[in-house]
């Protein structure tokens, strides 16, 4: 099992990329690299994660209420939010929208 | 990471779970397919095959064992057509099928165990597989393939509602609960479904490995109650689990709706939702609850109920092999301890004493007893391999075999159960090898086409006896001792009855094949069967009637555990020799201090005298003993110096400090705290014979 | 795990220093599990005379041997100090536990690391392999036992296996 975070270009879209298996083994690594980047409000690229459970779903819902937002999900990621019907937690802008609602 | 480690520990246990009920579903697919190969299965045969694999399916996949998961689902959508009728359950499929089954236990194996899954292996059995299935189902190569539904959807049977909610703790334990749930989709389709994400909480203030997503969803399906229940088994008590099922009365939504934390409203809300409630069913809640009577569809914590009520038949409990060992092991210091304290208490001579002593001492055994009992299992648990054996190897060798199970029940212990699985397997194969004719060659001897091989178990004084027979050719005495004479087994002359005899082919360095097959010919002979028995403390005998078969008859005991002894002192040290061996004991008459061999009942009774065999130093007896033991047809005189009696002995290993000593099977405690040896007599007279060998031999090379 | 019960003190490892037919030996003392009162073994018949046999610890039957002899030396002279030093070895994964019959057990000393010299290729009766070093201690040298060498399990039972028995000797009688 292994977890990545790399900081990457703001122009593409996202501040940092997380890659690996984010499942129930990396979670609580991965909410550690998460918790000192949170004051950034960073945008994260998630097309490199190749496995994710119910554990990473939660802890990329967790970062969301939080503040940190998503992008590029790969096809995983993409099919377990499509089966939980949720949406993958975008930046602030929406966050409002939806707190608003 | 602590945690880590703490989580990969309850996966292990998880999984352990799995793996227990895999191998269980692998062997009754096994059992299955012959029995449906046969032709003696039913309908109901085929529906439990089919949910074997359909079970293993789900639940490596929910343990993410994507190869097995995609592998078995090949299986199970064949087994599915040979469910509905669309396919034939042919000799030649369940060939395949049974090479599948062994796939499958191999990819689990491999998952297991972190090993890289044979896929290609898979492939090459999906290929066979694919002529039994549709053409377009070949896609299921390409790993993932979008599962296909067992059963079509009938949407007239309405909605299914599920409530799930689950301990923190469970996806520690390895359990991932959106892929139990996608699982469902097996069943059915799921028509809508909510993610229940208030409870979460932020992200600086816990751990991210505990579950804190609920889940309301509906469910279109045409499973039953305990389908639906079954795919959340593994919880156990680690959810809560609220099933409505289509056209439950009002008082169902009221238990459920109470029973869960949110509010009243919001559940309500998720119901209508996910299309279980709609505006008339709501009005209806509202309405007075007396009028439903139906306590019986509410909604329960799951689990715990299910069990009870689905499977009221199954009280058994699972208990890990090493505590049971642990138990017994405890028990065995307790029966040492009690005859301890038995005799300081005879020391005292106080009549309440000993009384109370012995009283203790009795129900110390009863304890013991009752605990060696938890670990008997039925020896059933080998037998049920053998069928798959048989059909296999009687392809291989042309022959046509049946095999008969008589007494698969008879109990024995779990540690005796594993060791006599490999001797009784050569003992079938050298049976259909050797024993059962080509069919040619039984036309010819007017007997049925088909062979018989009988495997039979059952118990007897406190032993378990288990009998290899076969309706074959039998052995021919003439033939083997012919050969037993070439091979300088027995001396030339020798006069021998035809029971000793048909004996000779377990001795080392007999083979009866005159052509060695790949069977039996492994490099693994008869005697290396026996004296595998032996160290069981079993024999083997062989009957044989040439032309109508043969029977080879297993003797062993029920454990490993414990024996009856007699105790005998050898110089300062006590040795145990088994009971059951023991037929008498006489003095040594005088003068015999350099012959090895007495008169007894007017036979020469051959002697091992121990004190010069194991060099003890110590008090010696001025009139020793004879204790005269019996194996094998064989008697022998042990010359002791002591005779202290029978007892009851817990055996203790020595450990491989002494596993190259020959003559010593184990130690034991004695009621005083001493330590006892225990005499393996069997290794103890052959030691004693190549020695004999060795000094004659000695003797004519210093004459010649 | 064994780093957390040598005390690494300012100077070294601990050991238990004992005394066999005059030598000064020392163990490393995460091996050693306890130390208890000489009791008359129970022999073992065929075994090489290093295993004197066969002790009751606690309902565990545990093989004690004469370290004397296992050194080529001769047999230890029981006295009234003598003692059986339990060690824990590993054999074929499994943890082990074997009784060493010892003349008496004297200290457990701290030896730093640096202060071990590489054991003498002459000069000492003992195999080489079973030693880890020497030490000076108390103005005498000591020899510090490597455990896994000098108590492997598989090397002694094999020399059970082509020991010449005991036994053997009366065929000339």
């Amino acid at each position: 099992m292994t977890l990545s975070l790399t900081l990457s270009d703001r122009s593409a879209g996202a501040s940092h990329a997380i890659a690996g298996e984010l499942v129930i083994q990396t979670v609580d690594e991965a909410r550690q690299m998460l918790l000192p980047i949170l004051a950034e409000t960073p945008c994260i690229d998630l097309s490199g994660i190749s496995a994710i459970d119910t554990a990473g779903l939660q802890l990329v819902l967790m970062a969301g209420r939080a503040g940190i937002g998503f992008c590029h999900p790969s096809p995983e990621v993409e099919a377990l939010l499509r089966f939980a019907r949720l949406d993958l937690p975008t930046l602030a802008m929406d966050m409002d929208e939806k707190d608003a609602s | 990471m602590n945690k880590n480690s703490l989580n990969s520990e309850a996966l292990a246990a998880g999984l352990q779970v799995f793996m227990d009920e895999s191998k269980d579903l692998i062997s009754q697919m096994e059992n299955l397919l012959l029995k449906l190969e046969s032709g003696s299965g039913s309908d109901d045969d085929i529906s439990a095959l089919f949910r074997c694999a359909h079970t293993i399916k789900g639940s490596s996949g929910m343990f993410g064992m994507t190869e097995v998961e995609r592998f078995t689902h090949v299986v199970e959508s064949v087994l599915d057509r040979v469910r509905n009728h669309a396919l034939e359950l042919s000799s030649e499929l369940v060939s395949v099928l049974l090479d599948c089954q062994d796939h499958i236990a191999r990819l689990i194996d491999q998952a297991c165990n972190g090993l890289e899954a044979d896929t290609a292996f898979s492939d090459r059995l999906i290929d066979r597989l694919s002529r039994w299935l549709p053409s377009h189902s070949a896609d299921a190569k390409t790993p993932m393939a979008a599962p296909e539904t067992p059963q079509p959807i009938q949407s007239a049977s309405g909605l299914w509602h599920l409530s799930l909610r689950f301990s923190p703790d469970v996806m520690s334990w390895g359990m991932d609960p959106l892929r139990f749930i996608q699982f469902l989709e097996q069943l059915g389709r799921i028509h809508h479904l909510i993610t229940l994400t208030d409870a979460l909480p932020h992200l600086q203030e816990n751990e991210a490995s505990s579950c804190f997503l609920g889940f309301e969803l509906s469910l279109e399906t045409s499973a039953s109650r305990s389908d639906i229940e079954e795919v959340f088994e593994f919880f156990g008590n680690d959810m809560q689990l609220g099933i409505l099922e289509p056209g439950c009365p009002p008082l169902a939504f009221r238990h459920l709706i109470e029973s869960r934390p949110e509010e009243e409203a919001a559940m309500l809300g998720w119901l209508v939702e996910c299309g279980t409630l709609n505006e008339g069913g709501l009005a209806a809640l509202d309405a007075p609850a007396e009028q439903s009577v139906a306590t019986t569809t509410t909604s329960r914590p799951a689990a715990n109920d299910n069990r009870d009520s689905r499977q009221p038949e199954n009280k058994t409990l699972k208990v890990a092999a090493d505590r049971l060992d642990s138990l017994i092991d405890r028990v065995g210091e307790l029966v040492i301890a009690g005859a301890g304290n038995q005799v300081q208490a005879e020391k005292t001579g106080q009549a309440g004493m000993l009384e109370a002593a012995a009283h203790l001492l009795a129900l110390v055994e009863d304890i013991r007893d009752m605990a060696l009992q938890l670990r008997m299992v039925a020896i059933g648990e080998v037998f049920s391999r053998f069928p798959r054996v048989v059909r296999d190897i009687s392809a291989e060798l042309g022959k046509e075999i049946d095999l008969v199970v008589h007494g698969a029940e008879a109990e024995l212990d779990k540690t005796m159960v594993e060791k006599v699985a490999d001797p009784l397997m050569h003992l079938l194969r050298n049976a259909m090898d050797h024993g059962i004719e080509t069919a040619d060659e039984r036309v010819a001897a007017g007997k049925p086409v088909r062979g018989t091989i009988t495997l039979k178990a059952f118990h007897e004084s406190g032993a378990i006896i288990i009998e290899v027979s076969d309706d074959g050719r039998g052995l021919n005495p003439d033939t083997i001792l012919t050969k037993a004479i070439e091979k300088g087994i027995v001396p030339e002359g020798a006069n021998l009855s035809r029971n000793d005899i048909n004996q000779l082919i377990l001795e080392p360095g007999f083979s009866t094949a005159s052509a060695v097959t790949n069977l039996s010919g492994r490099g693994v002979g008869m005697d290396v069967v026996k004296s595998n028995l032996e160290a069981l403390r079993g024999n083997l005998e062989i009957h044989s009637e040439p032309g109508q078969g043969t029977t080879m008859r297993l003797c062993l005991p029920l454990t490993l555990a414990i024996i009856d002894g007699f105790h005998v002192g050898v110089g300062d040290a006590s040795f145990i020799v088994p009971l059951d061996m023991v037929v008498e004991c006489l003095e040594l008459p005088s003068g015999m201090n350099s012959v090895d061999v007495m008169e007894h009942q007017q036979e020469a009774l051959p002697i091992v005298r121990l004190r010069d065999l194991f060099g003890s130093h110590g008090t010696a007896h001025a009139r020793p003993r004879v204790v005269t033991i019996r194996f094998g047809g064989k008697c022998i005189g042990l010359v002791v110096d002591r005779i202290h009696g029978k007892c009851q002995t817990v055996i203790k290993p020595l450990g491989p400090l002494f596993q190259h000593v020959p003559c010593v099977a184990g130690s034991t405690i004695l009621g005083d705290g001493d330590v006892a040896l225990i005499l393996d007599v069997v290794q103890l007279v052959r030691h004693v014979m190549t020695r004999e060998q060795r000094r004659h031999a000695l003797q004519e090379g210093l004459a010649a | 795990m064994n780093q957390d019960i040598t005390i690494t003190t300012s100077a070294g490892k601990l050991y238990l220093a004992f005394v066999l037919s005059g030598e000064h030996y020392a163990l490393a003392i995460e091996c050693i599990r306890e130390i208890i009162e000489y009791d008359t073994p129970t022999p073992v018949p065929m075994m090489p005379h290093a295993v004197c046999g066969v002790i009751n610890l606690r309902g565990a039957v545990v093989p004690v041997l004469d370290l004397s002899v296992r050194f080529g030396g001769s047999p230890v002279q029981v006295g009234r100090r003598s003692c059986y030093v339990i060690i824990e070895v590993c054999c074929q994964g499994e943890q082990h536990t074997i009784g060493l019959l010892v003349d008496r057990v004297t200290a457990v000393v701290d030896v730093a690391d640096k202060l071990i010299e590489p054991p003498p290729s002459l000069g000492t009766k003992i195999n080489g392999d079973f030693i880890v070093g020497m030490a000076r201690h108390d103005g005498h040298f000591m020899i510090i036992l490597n455990v896994e060498k000098a108590f492997s399990i598989e090397h002694m039972s094999a020399v059970v296996s082509i020991h010449p028995q005991p036994s053997d000797s009366m065929l000339a009688a």
